[in-house]
């Protein structure tokens, strides 16, 4: 009986040992399933941040058959939203650690489909990477593709039809590639003790103010265990925590002379340690630019000269970045008649034609260049150089004085601009060429016979200065002109090439 | 012995042995440092190929974390300080800015490239892509350049006989020319990673 009892017993207890390990298989195995987040799948195809919501679920649930615990989609959507994360295909530490600590994740997956080609021969690519969660440590990487073009089979048979199915074989391959077993994690998400350095501005006056900010990912800083300094040229700065920016801060006088001088920061954490960061440097620049400023154009008595056009060429001195750069035409009363502006470093060469703003053409004239640069720092240097436009067209005087059956014709020109030539043409009614004087100085006098005051003789006058204004002027009777002088008649000249008021080349 | 030399250049040619490999111009000496870590920066695109890249970049990274037993920055952490330091995912840092990034990062080595060229013709007969990419290799402690590799290869380079070993997509032929890239480093000692 005691026996029968005693194996009663056991066998009881024996059931009860089964249907506790059974509880414990069912309770706790999926305790210690490893959970993963899959982020959605970035498409390159796509453009820049592109999204492939296909690819996305195709890799779910591929991880899903392989036995692992996959975190719902709306939940890294919503955790995306939350913290503001825009972009797919990467994500950094810090939102990594946030997301083991928020939704308990050991493992995250980023994905991105490299190559899509939907057109025959379609094809495929893509890059996964798997990303430990407690220390955002890339643990594993990997990428497959595959064209039709790279699966001939006899008689295309079990040849991948569609985009469709080379997205399973990529799928497929990607988790055969893919670490069989991934060790659940236990480790609680280490703290990540980087830190955002902000180092401004990055060119300085001598005296201007210097700023370094230094923020902790970390949202549970305490300040009075960490002290942070900044350190330049051997002199330390202590920086102030400001609990409202939750950032630290230091400011100091950018003092010294012109030069680049190095920052670093010491972060002192107590017992947990000193670390000490090189957080860039900063330039102190004192020196406004020196502009060399040279025009071209055609030069009349050491002065330069715009008729068509002036190349106006500006270069500095000691070569810098320049932030912002002004060029302006200036007139005799310091009148603006053209001006350009922009950002960035000065064009090396500016083409003016002559025309102001408004497009009307800019009367004769002394007038000036003047070009003003700021650099980084915000120095200012300004150059300018005179010049002059002379368009006007060389006046040639003609005076006639008849006497005895002749004509007396003299010519002259009074103009301060020297003439390069000149042409007189005396023709008869008949268009016979009666005489025909031409020359580079002036005055010049010369007769011409004629019988009769019914008689016509036309006159054609031409001319140009060294700058080439050229002018026509022609008499079509010089008999019946009254003695005296004549300025006038039919002008001609030449017709501006001012297509374009103002070019810049650069 | 005529056959043999002519068994044995058939076999040469058919294989690809003959086949180039990546240009590499070393900057400094050679020394025994041990490599821990690494940081890949975004690759700039000069090819008219939509993000180039970023596909070479994400390649690189990949092949990288496949190869080496080193620990790779993360992407996002790249992006972040480029962020912070107003750069564009184009522009080449310069001595200081690398330097900075480096630590950072915490990283010794950083690597930058830039994808000259990518392309992928589909014809009639098949795809014909083509890629050209410089990886450049900067010491993170003095931001100074190690060594650098240019390489350019076609689908049709990897081509053995008929239609075997073409490639036909440039993700699968960046793929080769990154790991044939890692492969010349690593005999030539430059890139001390241990084999995982």
């Amino acid at each position: 009986m005691c026996v029968l009892n005693r194996m009663y017993n056991r066998r009881k207890q024996g059931a009860w040992l089964s249907a506790l390990v059974l509880l414990l298989l069912l309770v706790v195995e999926p305790a210690f399933a490893v959970q993963l987040a899959v982020m959605p799948v970035e498409d390159l195809s796509m453009g820049d941040n592109g999204l492939n919501p296909s690819m996305t679920s195709r890799l779910r649930e591929a991880l899903i058959r392989k036995g692992y615990t996959v975190v719902e989609e709306k939940r890294i959507i919503a955790f995306m939203a939350k913290n503001r994360i825009r972009r797919v295909g990467s994500l950094d530490s810090n939102n990594i650690l946030r997301l083991r600590q928020e939704l308990g994740i050991d493992y995250l997956m980023l994905g991105s489909v490299n190559q899509l080609r939907e057109k025959e021969p379609a094809a495929l690519g893509i890059s996964l990477q798997i990303i430990q969660a407690n220390d955002a440590k890339m643990v594993w990487a990997g990428s497959t593709q595959l064209c039709r073009a790279d699966v001939r089979k006899f008689l295309g048979l079990a040849e991948p039809q569609n985009l469709s199915e080379i997205e399973d074989i990529v799928v497929a391959r990607a988790m055969e590639i893919m670490p069989q077993d991934l060790p659940a994690i236990s480790e609680a998400a280490k703290e990540n003790f980087s830190e955002d350095i902000h180092l401004s501005p990055e060119v300085v006056k001598p005296g201007e103010k210097m700023r370094c900010r230094i923020r902790f990912s970390e949202s549970n800083v305490k300040q009075a265990e960490v002290s942070v300094s900044v350190v330049v040229s051997g002199k330390v700065i202590e920086a102030v925590y400001l609990p409202q920016e939750k950032y630290y801060e230091a400011v100091w006088p950018a003092a010294g002379r012109d030069g680049r001088y190095p920052v670093s920061v010491s972060i002192n954490r107590g017992q947990q340690g000193r670390k000490n960061v090189f957080a860039g440097s900063f330039l102190i620049d004192g020196q406004p630019p020196e502009i060399v400023l040279s025009l071209r154009g055609q030069e009349l008595d050491g002065e330069v000269v715009l008729r068509r056009q002036l190349t106006i060429s500006s270069v500095l001195k000691e070569p810098e970045p320049i932030t912002t750069w002004n060029i302006s035409i200036l007139d005799g009363s310091d009148q603006v008649v053209k001006a350009e502006s922009g950002r960035g470093n000065l064009p090396g060469r500016f083409s003016w034609w002559g025309q102001r703003q408004d497009g009307v053409m800019a009367e004769d004239g002394l007038y000036s260049v003047q070009v003003e640069v700021s650099d980084r720092a915000g120095n200012n240097g300004v150059t300018s150089e005179k010049f002059r436009i002379v368009r006007k067209r060389p006046e040639l005087t003609i005076v006639t004085e008849k006497n005895d059956g002749e004509i007396h014709v003299d010519l002259s020109y009074d103009g301060k601009v020297p003439l390069a030539f000149w042409r007189v043409e005396l023709r008869s009614g008949s268009g016979a060429v009666l005489q025909e004087k031409s020359g580079e100085k002036l005055p010049v006098r010369f007769t011409v016979p004629f019988s009769n005051e019914s008689e016509k003789i036309s006159c054609r006058i031409y001319g140009q200065d060294v700058l080439g204004n050229k002018m026509r002027q022609v008499i079509e009777n010089i008999i019946a002109l009254k003695p005296g002088k004549d300025k006038g008649g039919d002008q001609d000249s030449e017709k501006g090439a001012e297509e374009s008021g103002w070019s810049v080349d650069f | 012995m005529s056959w043999v030399v002519v068994f044995l250049w058939g076999v040469f040619a058919l294989t690809g042995c003959g086949a180039k490999k990546p240009y590499v111009q070393e900057f400094s000496q050679k020394t025994a440092q041990e490599r821990q870590s690494i940081a890949v920066l975004p690759f700039a695109n000069r090819s008219r190929y939509d993000q180039g890249g970023k596909i070479v970049h994400r390649l690189v990274l990949v092949e990288l974390v496949q190869q080496c037993n080193l620990r790779v920055a993360l992407e996002g952490d790249v992006f972040k300080i480029y962020r912070q330091m107003r750069l564009k995912p184009w522009d080449i840092p310069d001595v200081e800015q690398l330097r900075i990034i480096a630590v950072r990062l915490g990283v010794d080595t950083l690597i930058a490239g830039e994808v000259l060229e990518m392309d992928e013709k589909v014809t009639p007969s098949g795809v014909s892509p083509a890629l050209s990419i410089q990886v450049r290799v900067y010491d993170g402690k003095s931001g100074l350049i190690q060594w650098s590799s240019l390489y350019r290869r076609e689908g049709g380079d990897y081509q053995k006989m008929m239609h075997f070993g073409m490639v036909n997509t440039v993700s699968e032929l960046g793929k080769k020319m990154v790991q044939e890239i890692l492969g010349v480093w690593k005999e030539k000692g430059l890139l001390s990673c241990v084999d995982s």
